[in-house]
């Protein structure tokens, strides 16, 4: 018993703070890995259109609050690491819930085996852990600093099924209508909107020297998809094709500026944005996914 | 089935010489239901020409399909409108070359 009420302050810090303590579970008996709880570093939903107020603060480059459309999947990743240096072992999964509670579902258990951490110096090693999951029908919105919004996105974790300890969490937020992303944004919108395209290795070597989009001579714009598995379809279809190694890159635009390009619908592709030049200063590249 | 043919092109609406090959260019072949044009991947090539440039017609390409029902709409005859941003030019099918 005092032993529970010990974790319970180290599962507040991670849901406040977003990252969880490291907390051991009993030592295991047998030799092999320890049971253990993991680091959280981070959960990135995917596959809603992210949103958020113009005058939002943003976390790590990310909107804070995500706009989903009620029965919309979403695909989840998050990110787990551990401080051991033993090899050890926990579980993790995927929670939705509306913020009255009214609505809470999970993604089923998937055990993770973590490396040992060697070196406290460098940062620990990570695993990523996904998860899809259905949006539910939230029917109530609370309101922060950060703005509305309907409920939370989590990856809890434990060292064993049903003991979940620790969480780092998003918010969402439900709306009503398309969400930004397969159809172009309002003139006037407010937001920011992701983008997904697959690079060659040559423009992998320009974004990284650059930082940025960029055009070759004799090109007037790029094509970015919506979602990012549209953008690993075709770097699917561009290998097989011999056409090279081709790299996934997340960017972000503002809603305003997506409202004046092109929209496209590509057959087998699917939604697609045609970004002219005058638009290459406003994507900003958010990461590369290698 | 993706389709490669041989095809008649015409760029008059190009900006600037486009590099070759290059599959930025696309077929217009449609409105979806959104109202959005619905285009048709296409890597095309001219074997002698490192750049197809703007005002040009009578172009004979190499022309690859990549979608996986290309073949419903790249036949013989046919022409579309080529897309890439806008209107710019015409893609006219002369012959189909290899389907798979």
């Amino acid at each position: 018993m005092k032993h529970k009420w010990l974790l319970i302050p180290a599962l507040l810090v991670a849901l406040v703070g977003g990252v969880a303590a490291a907390l051991t579970a009993a030592p295991s008996q047998n030799s092999g890995p320890v049971a253990a709880m993991p680091l959280i570093f981070s959960t990135y939903p995917e596959g809603g259109h992210a949103h958020v107020s113009v005058d939002s603060v943003r976390k790590d480059g990310r909107p804070r609050i995500l706009a989903a459309s009620p029965g919309g999947t979403l695909t989840l990743t998050g990110l787990l690491g551990s401080q051991k240096t033993q090899e050890t072992v926990s579980v993790a999964r995927f929670r939705i819930s509306c913020w009255v509670s009214n609505n809470i579902s999970y993604t089923p258990y998937q055990r993770v085996v973590l490396p040992p951490h060697l070196d406290p110096t460098v940062h620990p090693e990570t695993l990523p852990v996904t998860g899809t999951m259905t949006v539910p029908p939230c029917t109530s919105t609370a309101r922060t600093p950060d703005g509305a919004y309907s409920g939370s996105i989590c990856i809890v974790v434990g060292a064993r099924e049903g003991g979940d300890l620790g969480a780092t969490c998003e918010k969402f937020l439900i709306t009503d209508g398309v969400l930004p992303g397969p159809e172009l944004p309002a003139v006037g919108a407010a937001g920011l909107v992701p983008l997904w395209r697959a690079v060659t290795e040559a423009e992998l070597k320009s974004l990284e020297e650059k930082g940025a989009y960029s055009l070759t001579r004799g090109l007037e714009g790029k094509y970015f998809f919506p979602t990012r598995e549209q953008a690993e379809n075709f770097k699917r279809l561009a290998e097989e094709r011999g056409w090279g190694t081709y790299v996934v890159t997340e960017a972000q635009i503002e809603a305003r500026y997506l409202a004046k390009a092109e929209s496209v619908a590509a057959a087998g592709e699917g939604p697609a944005y045609f970004l002219r030049a005058r638009f290459m200063n406003l994507v900003k590249l958010i990461r590369i996914i290698r | 089935m993706t389709v490669r043919a041989k095809v008649l092109l015409r760029t008059p609406g190009l900006r600037q010489p486009m590099p070759l090959p290059t599959r930025s260019l696309m077929a217009w072949i449609g409105t979806d239901p959104q109202g959005r044009p619905y285009l048709l991947g296409v890597e095309l090539d001219i074997p002698d020409k490192i750049a197809l440039n703007p005002e040009e017609s009578d172009l004979v390409a190499e022309a690859e399909f990549w979608y996986e029902d290309a073949g419903r709409y790249v036949k013989p005859q046919a022409e579309y409108r080529l897309w890439y941003g806008g209107d710019v030019g015409t893609i006219k099918i002369v012959e189909l070359t290899e389907e798979r």
